[in-house]
Protein backbone atom coordinates (compact mmCIF):
# COMPACT_ATOMS: atom_id res chain seq x y z
CA UNK A 1 0.00 0.00 0.00
CA UNK A 2 2.69 2.66 1.05
CA UNK A 3 3.99 2.04 -2.88
CA UNK A 4 0.77 2.68 -4.20
CA UNK A 5 0.78 6.03 -2.48
CA UNK A 6 4.03 6.94 -4.45
CA UNK A 7 1.50 7.14 -7.32
CA UNK A 8 -0.05 10.51 -8.58
CA UNK A 9 -3.70 9.06 -9.33
CA UNK A 10 -3.52 7.00 -5.61
CA UNK A 11 -3.09 10.43 -3.86
CA UNK A 12 -5.25 11.94 -6.03
CA UNK A 13 -8.15 9.10 -4.99
CA UNK A 14 -7.18 9.48 -1.38
CA UNK A 15 -7.66 13.60 -1.39
CA UNK A 16 -10.79 12.90 -3.29
CA UNK A 17 -12.19 10.48 -0.68
CA UNK A 18 -10.97 12.96 1.99
CA UNK A 19 -13.04 15.95 0.36
CA UNK A 20 -16.02 13.63 -0.74
CA UNK A 21 -16.60 12.22 2.56
CA UNK A 22 -16.39 15.81 4.57
CA UNK A 23 -19.63 16.62 1.86
CA UNK A 24 -20.90 13.41 3.02
CA UNK A 25 -21.03 13.74 6.61
CA UNK A 26 -21.85 16.80 6.77
CA UNK A 27 -24.48 17.33 4.53
CA UNK A 28 -25.63 13.45 4.47
CA UNK A 29 -26.90 13.82 7.98
CA UNK A 30 -28.64 16.75 7.18
CA UNK A 31 -30.63 14.51 4.23
CA UNK A 32 -30.78 11.76 6.87
CA UNK A 33 -32.41 13.79 9.64
CA UNK A 34 -34.51 15.29 7.35
CA UNK A 35 -35.76 12.49 5.45
CA UNK A 36 -34.24 13.86 2.13
CA UNK A 37 -33.07 10.64 0.94
CA UNK A 38 -35.38 10.00 -1.63
CA UNK A 39 -35.16 13.81 -2.71
CA UNK A 40 -31.03 13.39 -3.17
CA UNK A 41 -31.97 9.84 -5.07
CA UNK A 42 -33.49 12.19 -7.46
CA UNK A 43 -31.34 14.95 -7.32
CA UNK A 44 -28.26 12.23 -8.11
CA UNK A 45 -29.95 10.95 -11.08
CA UNK A 46 -30.92 14.34 -12.55
CA UNK A 47 -27.37 14.95 -12.39
CA UNK A 48 -27.14 12.66 -15.53
CA UNK A 49 -28.99 14.52 -17.29
CA UNK A 50 -25.63 17.48 -16.50
CA UNK A 51 -23.66 14.60 -17.47
CA UNK A 52 -25.20 14.15 -20.89
CA UNK A 53 -25.41 17.74 -21.43
CA UNK A 54 -21.73 18.59 -20.66
CA UNK A 55 -20.53 16.01 -23.46
CA UNK A 56 -22.99 17.05 -25.79
CA UNK A 57 -21.71 20.48 -25.90
CA UNK A 58 -18.42 19.85 -25.42
CA UNK A 59 -18.28 21.89 -21.79
CA UNK A 60 -16.24 21.03 -19.03
CA UNK A 61 -18.20 18.01 -17.21
CA UNK A 62 -17.79 18.73 -13.56
CA UNK A 63 -18.90 22.54 -13.37
CA UNK A 64 -21.61 21.75 -16.14
CA UNK A 65 -23.23 19.01 -13.99
CA UNK A 66 -22.81 21.12 -10.44
CA UNK A 67 -24.51 23.88 -12.40
CA UNK A 68 -27.69 21.52 -14.38
CA UNK A 69 -28.31 19.79 -11.15
CA UNK A 70 -28.00 22.83 -8.74
CA UNK A 71 -30.50 24.35 -11.06
CA UNK A 72 -32.68 20.97 -10.67
CA UNK A 73 -32.57 20.97 -7.48
CA UNK A 74 -33.39 24.51 -6.58
CA UNK A 75 -36.75 23.78 -8.89
CA UNK A 76 -37.50 20.78 -7.11
CA UNK A 77 -37.46 22.91 -4.12
CA UNK A 78 -39.66 25.08 -5.33
CA UNK A 79 -41.88 22.16 -6.59
CA UNK A 80 -41.77 20.32 -3.22
CA UNK A 81 -42.73 23.88 -1.30
CA UNK A 82 -45.84 24.16 -3.63
CA UNK A 83 -47.19 20.72 -3.66
CA UNK A 84 -45.89 19.27 -0.40
CA UNK A 85 -48.40 16.00 -1.08
CA UNK A 86 -46.92 15.35 -4.12
CA UNK A 87 -43.32 15.63 -3.29
CA UNK A 88 -42.61 11.85 -4.01
CA UNK A 89 -44.48 12.26 -7.18
CA UNK A 90 -42.24 15.31 -8.45
CA UNK A 91 -39.14 13.58 -7.56
CA UNK A 92 -40.10 10.53 -9.06
CA UNK A 93 -40.77 12.19 -12.74
CA UNK A 94 -37.77 14.29 -12.38
CA UNK A 95 -35.91 11.21 -11.43
CA UNK A 96 -36.61 9.25 -14.60
CA UNK A 97 -36.44 12.66 -16.33
CA UNK A 98 -33.29 14.05 -15.87
CA UNK A 99 -31.93 10.39 -17.12
CA UNK A 100 -33.67 10.26 -20.05
CA UNK A 101 -32.15 13.56 -21.00
CA UNK A 102 -29.01 12.64 -20.29
CA UNK A 103 -28.79 9.44 -21.93
CA UNK A 104 -30.55 10.78 -25.72
CA UNK A 105 -27.83 13.59 -25.43
CA UNK A 106 -25.32 10.73 -24.83
CA UNK A 107 -26.88 8.91 -27.75
CA UNK A 108 -26.59 11.81 -30.18
CA UNK A 109 -23.30 13.30 -29.12
CA UNK A 110 -20.80 11.93 -32.02
CA UNK A 111 -17.89 9.54 -31.08
CA UNK A 112 -17.45 6.98 -28.45
CA UNK A 113 -17.42 8.04 -24.65
CA UNK A 114 -15.13 6.36 -22.59
CA UNK A 115 -15.79 8.72 -19.57
CA UNK A 116 -20.16 7.45 -19.54
CA UNK A 117 -19.05 4.26 -17.11
CA UNK A 118 -16.68 6.16 -14.58
CA UNK A 119 -19.90 8.54 -13.77
CA UNK A 120 -22.07 5.92 -13.44
CA UNK A 121 -19.79 3.80 -10.95
CA UNK A 122 -17.09 6.43 -10.15
CA UNK A 123 -14.22 6.80 -10.89
CA UNK A 124 -12.06 7.93 -7.98
CA UNK A 125 -8.77 6.36 -9.62
CA UNK A 126 -8.75 9.44 -12.34
CA UNK A 127 -9.71 12.64 -10.50
CA UNK A 128 -7.47 15.30 -11.91
CA UNK A 129 -5.83 18.11 -9.90
CA UNK A 130 -8.16 20.55 -11.26
CA UNK A 131 -11.27 18.88 -9.88
CA UNK A 132 -9.64 18.27 -6.25
CA UNK A 133 -9.45 22.60 -6.14
CA UNK A 134 -13.21 22.39 -7.12
CA UNK A 135 -14.04 19.84 -4.35
CA UNK A 136 -12.12 21.90 -1.57
CA UNK A 137 -13.79 24.96 -2.51
CA UNK A 138 -17.47 23.28 -2.47
CA UNK A 139 -15.98 21.71 0.83
CA UNK A 140 -15.40 24.77 1.96
CA UNK A 141 -18.58 26.45 1.19
CA UNK A 142 -20.36 24.05 2.75
CA UNK A 143 -18.91 24.20 5.85
CA UNK A 144 -19.03 27.83 6.06
CA UNK A 145 -23.02 27.47 5.27
CA UNK A 146 -23.32 25.11 8.20
CA UNK A 147 -21.25 26.65 10.73
CA UNK A 148 -22.97 29.98 10.11
CA UNK A 149 -26.75 28.79 9.93
CA UNK A 150 -26.54 25.37 12.63
CA UNK A 151 -28.81 26.57 15.09
CA UNK A 152 -31.17 27.39 12.12
CA UNK A 153 -30.80 23.89 10.32
CA UNK A 154 -31.18 22.29 13.70
CA UNK A 155 -34.20 23.91 14.39
CA UNK A 156 -35.57 22.89 11.36
CA UNK A 157 -34.52 19.45 11.14
CA UNK A 158 -35.78 18.90 14.58
CA UNK A 159 -39.42 20.85 14.34
CA UNK A 160 -40.51 22.47 11.59
CA UNK A 161 -43.38 24.06 12.45
CA UNK A 162 -41.48 25.40 15.76
CA UNK A 163 -38.17 26.52 13.86
CA UNK A 164 -41.03 28.81 11.58
CA UNK A 165 -42.78 29.95 14.11
CA UNK A 166 -39.56 31.28 15.95
CA UNK A 167 -39.16 33.47 12.76
CA UNK A 168 -36.40 30.44 11.58
CA UNK A 169 -36.52 31.28 7.33
CA UNK A 170 -37.24 27.34 6.99
CA UNK A 171 -38.23 27.75 2.81
CA UNK A 172 -34.80 29.43 2.36
CA UNK A 173 -33.07 27.09 4.38
CA UNK A 174 -34.94 24.44 2.37
CA UNK A 175 -33.67 25.60 -0.31
CA UNK A 176 -30.00 25.58 0.46
CA UNK A 177 -29.94 22.33 1.93
CA UNK A 178 -31.33 20.88 -1.47
CA UNK A 179 -28.92 23.33 -3.11
CA UNK A 180 -26.18 21.99 -0.75
CA UNK A 181 -26.90 18.17 -1.66
CA UNK A 182 -26.86 19.01 -5.36
CA UNK A 183 -23.67 20.08 -5.10
CA UNK A 184 -22.25 17.48 -2.69
CA UNK A 185 -24.15 14.95 -4.69
CA UNK A 186 -22.24 15.69 -8.19
CA UNK A 187 -18.66 15.44 -5.84
CA UNK A 188 -19.69 12.11 -4.32
CA UNK A 189 -20.58 10.76 -7.84
CA UNK A 190 -16.63 11.55 -8.79
CA UNK A 191 -16.35 9.02 -5.95
CA UNK A 192 -18.16 6.11 -6.30
CA UNK A 193 -20.52 7.19 -8.94
CA UNK A 194 -24.21 7.63 -9.90
CA UNK A 195 -25.41 4.20 -8.83
CA UNK A 196 -23.73 4.86 -5.65
CA UNK A 197 -24.02 7.42 -4.22
CA UNK A 198 -26.72 7.01 -1.90
CA UNK A 199 -25.27 4.44 0.03
CA UNK A 200 -22.72 6.92 0.76
CA UNK A 201 -24.78 9.50 1.39
CA UNK A 202 -27.04 7.26 4.25
CA UNK A 203 -24.80 4.43 5.61
CA UNK A 204 -22.15 6.73 7.28
CA UNK A 205 -25.15 9.18 8.83
CA UNK A 206 -26.99 6.40 9.91
CA UNK A 207 -23.85 4.76 11.43
CA UNK A 208 -23.04 8.15 13.41
CA UNK A 209 -26.06 8.86 14.62
CA UNK A 210 -26.65 5.77 16.73
CA UNK A 211 -24.26 7.32 20.13
CA UNK A 212 -23.69 10.87 19.32
CA UNK A 213 -25.67 13.09 21.19
CA UNK A 214 -26.02 16.46 19.05
CA UNK A 215 -25.90 17.43 15.27
CA UNK A 216 -22.73 18.52 14.90
CA UNK A 217 -20.74 15.20 16.40
CA UNK A 218 -23.25 13.23 14.09
CA UNK A 219 -21.78 14.85 11.06
CA UNK A 220 -18.49 14.68 12.35
CA UNK A 221 -18.49 11.17 12.72
CA UNK A 222 -20.58 10.56 9.21
CA UNK A 223 -17.58 12.34 7.83
CA UNK A 224 -15.28 9.71 9.65
CA UNK A 225 -17.03 6.91 8.69
CA UNK A 226 -17.41 8.12 4.71
CA UNK A 227 -13.09 8.20 5.26
CA UNK A 228 -12.92 5.48 6.59
CA UNK A 229 -14.62 3.67 4.25
CA UNK A 230 -13.15 4.84 0.99
CA UNK A 231 -9.59 4.42 2.09
CA UNK A 232 -10.76 0.74 3.01
CA UNK A 233 -12.55 0.83 -0.27
CA UNK A 234 -9.29 2.29 -2.31
CA UNK A 235 -7.07 -0.47 -0.75
CA UNK A 236 -9.02 -3.41 -1.59
CA UNK A 237 -9.62 -2.21 -4.94
CA UNK A 238 -6.04 -1.53 -5.14
CA UNK A 239 -4.97 -4.83 -4.05
CA UNK A 240 -7.30 -7.17 -5.65
CA UNK A 241 -7.85 -4.89 -8.78
CA UNK A 242 -11.64 -4.65 -8.09
CA UNK A 243 -13.95 -1.52 -9.57
CA UNK A 244 -13.46 1.11 -6.89
CA UNK A 245 -16.55 2.91 -5.78
CA UNK A 246 -18.42 -0.97 -6.12
CA UNK A 247 -15.52 -1.62 -3.45
CA UNK A 248 -16.01 1.32 -1.50
CA UNK A 249 -19.54 0.58 -1.09
CA UNK A 250 -19.57 -3.14 0.08
CA UNK A 251 -16.86 -1.81 2.41
CA UNK A 252 -19.76 0.23 3.87
CA UNK A 253 -22.21 -2.03 3.28
CA UNK A 254 -20.89 -4.82 4.69
CA UNK A 255 -19.98 -2.23 8.10
CA UNK A 256 -23.78 -1.40 8.18
CA UNK A 257 -24.98 -4.63 8.66
CA UNK A 258 -23.11 -5.91 10.87
CA UNK A 259 -23.00 -3.12 12.89
CA UNK A 260 -27.24 -3.68 12.49
CA UNK A 261 -27.19 -7.21 13.29
CA UNK A 262 -24.73 -6.70 16.68
CA UNK A 263 -27.41 -4.49 17.56
CA UNK A 264 -30.37 -6.78 16.88
CA UNK A 265 -28.62 -9.38 18.45
CA UNK A 266 -27.53 -7.92 21.50
CA UNK A 267 -30.94 -5.99 22.11
CA UNK A 268 -32.15 -9.90 22.08
CA UNK A 269 -29.71 -11.11 24.36
CA UNK A 270 -30.08 -8.28 26.76
CA UNK A 271 -33.89 -8.59 26.65
CA UNK A 272 -33.47 -12.37 27.43
CA UNK A 273 -31.62 -11.99 30.46
CA UNK A 274 -33.85 -9.47 32.16
CA UNK B 1 -60.62 37.06 33.86
CA UNK B 2 -59.02 39.71 31.82
CA UNK B 3 -62.32 41.85 31.38
CA UNK B 4 -61.47 45.56 30.25
CA UNK B 5 -57.84 44.90 30.08
CA UNK B 6 -55.08 44.87 27.35
CA UNK B 7 -56.25 42.62 24.52
CA UNK B 8 -53.09 40.47 23.26
CA UNK B 9 -55.12 38.42 20.07
CA UNK B 10 -57.53 40.05 17.67
CA UNK B 11 -58.94 38.08 15.51
CA UNK B 12 -61.59 40.34 13.42
CA UNK B 13 -63.55 38.28 10.55
CA UNK B 14 -60.92 35.56 9.25
CA UNK B 15 -62.02 32.53 7.02
CA UNK B 16 -59.46 30.06 6.24
CA UNK B 17 -60.28 27.41 3.65
CA UNK B 18 -57.54 24.61 2.39
CA UNK B 19 -57.65 23.20 -1.07
CA UNK B 20 -61.17 24.80 -1.56
CA UNK B 21 -62.65 23.39 1.48
CA UNK B 22 -63.36 25.80 4.18
CA UNK B 23 -61.75 25.04 7.47
CA UNK B 24 -62.84 28.31 9.25
CA UNK B 25 -65.80 30.96 8.31
CA UNK B 26 -65.86 34.30 9.94
CA UNK B 27 -63.82 33.54 13.09
CA UNK B 28 -64.08 36.56 15.65
CA UNK B 29 -62.25 35.85 18.82
CA UNK B 30 -60.05 38.28 21.24
CA UNK B 31 -57.80 37.01 24.07
CA UNK B 32 -57.53 39.32 26.82
CA UNK B 33 -53.92 39.54 29.24
CA UNK B 34 -54.06 37.08 31.98
CA UNK B 35 -56.38 34.87 30.05
CA UNK B 36 -56.81 30.95 29.97
CA UNK B 37 -58.23 29.76 27.18
CA UNK B 38 -59.36 26.58 25.95
CA UNK B 39 -59.91 26.22 22.13
CA UNK B 40 -62.17 22.53 21.88
CA UNK B 41 -63.63 20.90 19.01
CA UNK B 42 -63.37 17.98 17.01
CA UNK B 43 -60.53 16.12 15.23
CA UNK B 44 -60.55 18.40 11.80
CA UNK B 45 -62.33 21.44 13.29
CA UNK B 46 -59.95 23.50 12.47
CA UNK B 47 -58.67 24.08 15.78
CA UNK B 48 -54.93 23.66 14.90
CA UNK B 49 -55.41 26.00 12.35
CA UNK B 50 -56.59 28.49 14.63
CA UNK B 51 -53.94 27.96 16.53
CA UNK B 52 -51.82 28.35 13.11
CA UNK B 53 -52.83 31.81 12.44
CA UNK B 54 -52.16 33.00 15.75
CA UNK B 55 -49.03 32.13 15.30
CA UNK B 56 -48.32 33.09 11.57
CA UNK B 57 -47.58 30.11 10.25
CA UNK B 58 -50.49 30.31 8.26
CA UNK B 59 -51.89 33.31 6.25
CA UNK B 60 -56.03 34.09 6.38
CA UNK B 61 -57.69 34.28 3.50
CA UNK B 62 -60.00 36.74 4.52
CA UNK B 63 -59.90 38.82 8.03
CA UNK B 64 -57.21 39.51 10.17
CA UNK B 65 -54.94 38.28 12.86
CA UNK B 66 -53.19 40.74 15.32
CA UNK B 67 -51.06 39.90 18.00
CA UNK B 68 -49.79 42.35 20.60
CA UNK B 69 -51.25 44.71 18.40
CA UNK B 70 -49.03 43.65 15.35
CA UNK B 71 -48.92 40.86 12.94
CA UNK B 72 -48.11 37.63 14.30
CA UNK B 73 -44.74 36.85 12.64
CA UNK B 74 -43.41 40.37 14.12
CA UNK B 75 -44.05 39.13 18.03
CA UNK B 76 -42.67 35.39 17.52
CA UNK B 77 -40.53 36.43 20.36
CA UNK B 78 -43.17 36.67 22.90
CA UNK B 79 -45.29 33.37 22.04
CA UNK B 80 -44.24 30.10 23.56
CA UNK B 81 -45.49 27.62 20.78
CA UNK B 82 -46.32 23.80 21.98
CA UNK B 83 -46.85 21.94 19.08
CA UNK B 84 -48.48 18.40 18.55
CA UNK B 85 -45.72 15.94 20.30
CA UNK B 86 -45.38 13.90 16.35
CA UNK B 87 -44.42 17.10 14.96
CA UNK B 88 -40.33 15.33 15.14
CA UNK B 89 -38.87 12.51 15.66
CA UNK B 90 -37.81 11.27 18.95
CA UNK B 91 -35.08 9.90 18.38
CA UNK B 92 -33.54 12.63 16.96
CA UNK B 93 -29.63 12.97 17.73
CA UNK B 94 -29.87 15.92 20.36
CA UNK B 95 -30.09 16.78 23.94
CA UNK B 96 -32.30 18.11 26.25
CA UNK B 97 -30.74 21.29 27.03
CA UNK B 98 -30.39 21.93 23.27
CA UNK B 99 -33.81 21.12 22.61
CA UNK B 100 -34.34 23.64 25.04
CA UNK B 101 -32.05 26.12 23.21
CA UNK B 102 -34.03 25.69 20.55
CA UNK B 103 -36.68 27.75 21.76
CA UNK B 104 -33.84 30.72 21.24
CA UNK B 105 -33.58 30.84 18.11
CA UNK B 106 -34.07 33.47 15.70
CA UNK B 107 -34.15 34.94 12.34
CA UNK B 108 -31.30 37.55 14.05
CA UNK B 109 -28.16 35.80 15.82
CA UNK B 110 -26.20 33.23 13.63
CA UNK B 111 -23.14 31.05 14.45
CA UNK B 112 -22.68 27.26 16.33
CA UNK B 113 -22.81 28.26 19.39
CA UNK B 114 -25.28 28.96 22.13
CA UNK B 115 -23.98 32.03 24.87
CA UNK B 116 -22.97 30.78 28.67
CA UNK B 117 -26.45 33.64 28.88
CA UNK B 118 -28.65 31.32 27.13
CA UNK B 119 -27.21 28.48 28.51
CA UNK B 120 -28.32 29.39 31.62
CA UNK B 121 -31.70 30.60 30.49
CA UNK B 122 -32.58 26.87 29.01
CA UNK B 123 -31.53 25.87 32.24
CA UNK B 124 -33.91 27.69 34.12
CA UNK B 125 -36.59 26.44 32.03
CA UNK B 126 -35.53 22.89 32.69
CA UNK B 127 -35.96 24.10 36.19
CA UNK B 128 -39.50 25.30 36.30
CA UNK B 129 -40.68 22.08 34.64
CA UNK B 130 -38.54 19.94 36.85
CA UNK B 131 -36.16 18.35 34.68
CA UNK B 132 -32.83 19.52 35.63
CA UNK B 133 -31.22 16.69 36.12
CA UNK B 134 -31.96 15.69 32.77
CA UNK B 135 -30.07 18.15 30.56
CA UNK B 136 -27.12 16.28 29.01
CA UNK B 137 -29.35 13.61 28.31
CA UNK B 138 -30.13 12.40 24.53
CA UNK B 139 -34.17 12.78 24.21
CA UNK B 140 -34.29 9.29 23.27
CA UNK B 141 -33.88 7.96 26.53
CA UNK B 142 -36.89 10.03 28.18
CA UNK B 143 -40.55 8.68 28.84
CA UNK B 144 -43.59 10.83 27.20
CA UNK B 145 -44.24 12.38 29.85
CA UNK B 146 -40.40 13.74 30.33
CA UNK B 147 -40.76 14.48 26.73
CA UNK B 148 -43.54 17.06 26.80
CA UNK B 149 -42.10 18.76 29.44
CA UNK B 150 -38.85 19.39 27.48
CA UNK B 151 -41.02 20.89 25.15
CA UNK B 152 -43.00 23.16 27.38
CA UNK B 153 -39.49 24.21 28.67
CA UNK B 154 -38.46 24.93 24.96
CA UNK B 155 -41.78 27.31 24.81
CA UNK B 156 -40.98 28.96 28.06
CA UNK B 157 -37.33 29.80 27.98
CA UNK B 158 -38.12 32.84 25.41
CA UNK B 159 -40.11 33.75 28.74
CA UNK B 160 -42.81 34.54 26.58
CA UNK B 161 -46.32 36.89 27.42
CA UNK B 162 -48.07 34.35 25.65
CA UNK B 163 -47.59 30.44 25.55
CA UNK B 164 -50.25 28.21 22.84
CA UNK B 165 -50.27 24.54 23.26
CA UNK B 166 -51.78 22.25 20.84
CA UNK B 167 -53.31 18.78 21.81
CA UNK B 168 -50.55 18.95 24.80
CA UNK B 169 -52.10 15.88 27.42
CA UNK B 170 -52.34 13.40 24.41
CA UNK B 171 -49.13 11.50 25.36
CA UNK B 172 -49.90 11.98 29.25
CA UNK B 173 -51.47 9.56 31.63
CA UNK B 174 -54.75 10.70 33.69
CA UNK B 175 -52.66 11.21 36.63
CA UNK B 176 -50.25 13.35 34.87
CA UNK B 177 -52.68 15.13 33.34
CA UNK B 178 -53.95 16.97 36.58
CA UNK B 179 -50.88 17.68 37.32
CA UNK B 180 -50.27 19.10 33.81
CA UNK B 181 -53.25 21.50 33.73
CA UNK B 182 -52.40 22.36 37.62
CA UNK B 183 -49.24 23.36 36.38
CA UNK B 184 -50.04 25.66 33.68
CA UNK B 185 -53.02 27.58 36.45
CA UNK B 186 -49.52 28.24 38.38
CA UNK B 187 -48.22 29.60 34.79
CA UNK B 188 -51.22 31.91 33.92
CA UNK B 189 -50.17 33.90 36.80
CA UNK B 190 -47.59 35.30 34.70
CA UNK B 191 -48.69 34.20 30.97
CA UNK B 192 -51.82 34.29 29.04
CA UNK B 193 -52.46 30.79 27.51
CA UNK B 194 -54.36 29.07 24.97
CA UNK B 195 -54.67 25.81 25.07
CA UNK B 196 -55.90 23.70 22.03
CA UNK B 197 -57.89 19.76 22.94
CA UNK B 198 -60.26 17.76 21.60
CA UNK B 199 -61.43 16.48 25.42
CA UNK B 200 -64.27 18.64 26.82
CA UNK B 201 -63.05 17.88 30.14
CA UNK B 202 -60.41 20.02 30.57
CA UNK B 203 -63.32 22.61 30.81
CA UNK B 204 -63.18 21.63 34.44
CA UNK B 205 -59.29 22.84 35.11
CA UNK B 206 -58.31 26.11 35.77
CA UNK B 207 -58.96 27.84 32.43
CA UNK B 208 -60.85 30.75 32.27
CA UNK B 209 -62.87 30.79 29.07
CA UNK B 210 -63.42 28.55 26.69
CA UNK B 211 -64.12 28.85 22.35
CA UNK B 212 -65.45 25.91 20.55
CA UNK B 213 -64.49 25.31 16.98
CA UNK B 214 -65.89 23.57 14.28
CA UNK B 215 -65.84 25.51 11.31
CA UNK B 216 -67.60 28.18 13.34
CA UNK B 217 -67.20 29.34 16.68
CA UNK B 218 -68.92 30.04 20.06
CA UNK B 219 -66.96 32.10 22.75
CA UNK B 220 -67.73 31.71 26.75
CA UNK B 221 -65.92 34.28 28.62
CA UNK B 222 -66.72 31.55 31.48
CA UNK B 223 -65.10 27.68 31.77
CA UNK B 224 -68.57 26.30 30.92
CA UNK B 225 -70.05 24.89 27.72
CA UNK B 226 -73.24 26.25 26.78
CA UNK B 227 -76.11 24.76 24.35
CA UNK B 228 -75.02 26.15 21.25
CA UNK B 229 -71.55 24.81 21.98
CA UNK B 230 -72.39 21.24 22.38
CA UNK B 231 -74.30 21.75 18.94
CA UNK B 232 -71.64 22.64 17.60
CA UNK B 233 -69.44 19.96 18.94
CA UNK B 234 -71.92 17.20 18.50
CA UNK B 235 -74.73 18.19 16.24
CA UNK B 236 -78.23 18.67 17.19
CA UNK B 237 -80.09 15.75 18.21
CA UNK B 238 -84.15 14.93 18.44
CA UNK B 239 -85.06 14.47 21.78
CA UNK B 240 -85.70 10.74 20.81
CA UNK B 241 -81.94 10.41 20.19
CA UNK B 242 -80.04 8.48 23.00
CA UNK B 243 -77.56 11.44 22.32
CA UNK B 244 -79.71 13.58 23.32
CA UNK B 245 -80.07 12.78 27.06
CA UNK B 246 -76.40 12.50 27.09
CA UNK B 247 -75.75 15.91 25.91
CA UNK B 248 -78.31 17.12 28.54
CA UNK B 249 -76.32 15.53 31.23
CA UNK B 250 -72.93 17.15 29.89
CA UNK B 251 -74.37 20.59 29.51
CA UNK B 252 -75.75 19.62 32.72
CA UNK B 253 -72.07 19.04 34.29
CA UNK B 254 -69.98 21.96 32.34
CA UNK B 255 -72.36 24.58 32.42
CA UNK B 256 -72.39 27.79 34.86
CA UNK B 257 -74.23 26.97 38.59
CA UNK B 258 -72.50 23.74 38.38
CA UNK B 259 -71.29 22.90 41.57
CA UNK B 260 -67.09 23.58 41.92
CA UNK B 261 -65.27 20.24 43.30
Amino acid sequence: MIEALSYDFMQHALAAGILAGIACGIIGSLVVVNRLVFLSGGIAHTAYGGVGLAFFMGWPVLPCTIGFTLSASLIMAVITQRLPERVDTIIGVMWAAGMAFGIILLDITPGYNVDLMSFLFGSILAVPASDLWIMLGLDIIILCVVLLFYKDFLAMSFDRDFARARGVPVMILNIVLLAMTAVSVVMIIRVVGLILVIALLTIPPYLAERHVSSLGKMMVAAALWSILFCCIGLYISYQFNITSGASIIACASVCFFGVFMYETIAKRLLNARQ
Amino acid sequence: MGDGSEKIITIKNVSFSYNAECILEDINLSVSRGDFLAIIGPNGSGKTTLLKLVLGLLAPQKGRVRVFGHAPSRVSDRIGYVPQQLNFRPDFPVTVINVVLLGLVSSRVKGWRFTRHEQERAREALGQVDMLGYQDRRISELSGGQLQRVIIARALVSRPSLLLLDEPTSNIDAQGQFCFYEFLGELNKSISIVIVSHDIHIVSTRVTSVACVNKNLYYSPRPELTREMLALLYGEHDKNCPASAALAEMLERFSVGRKDS
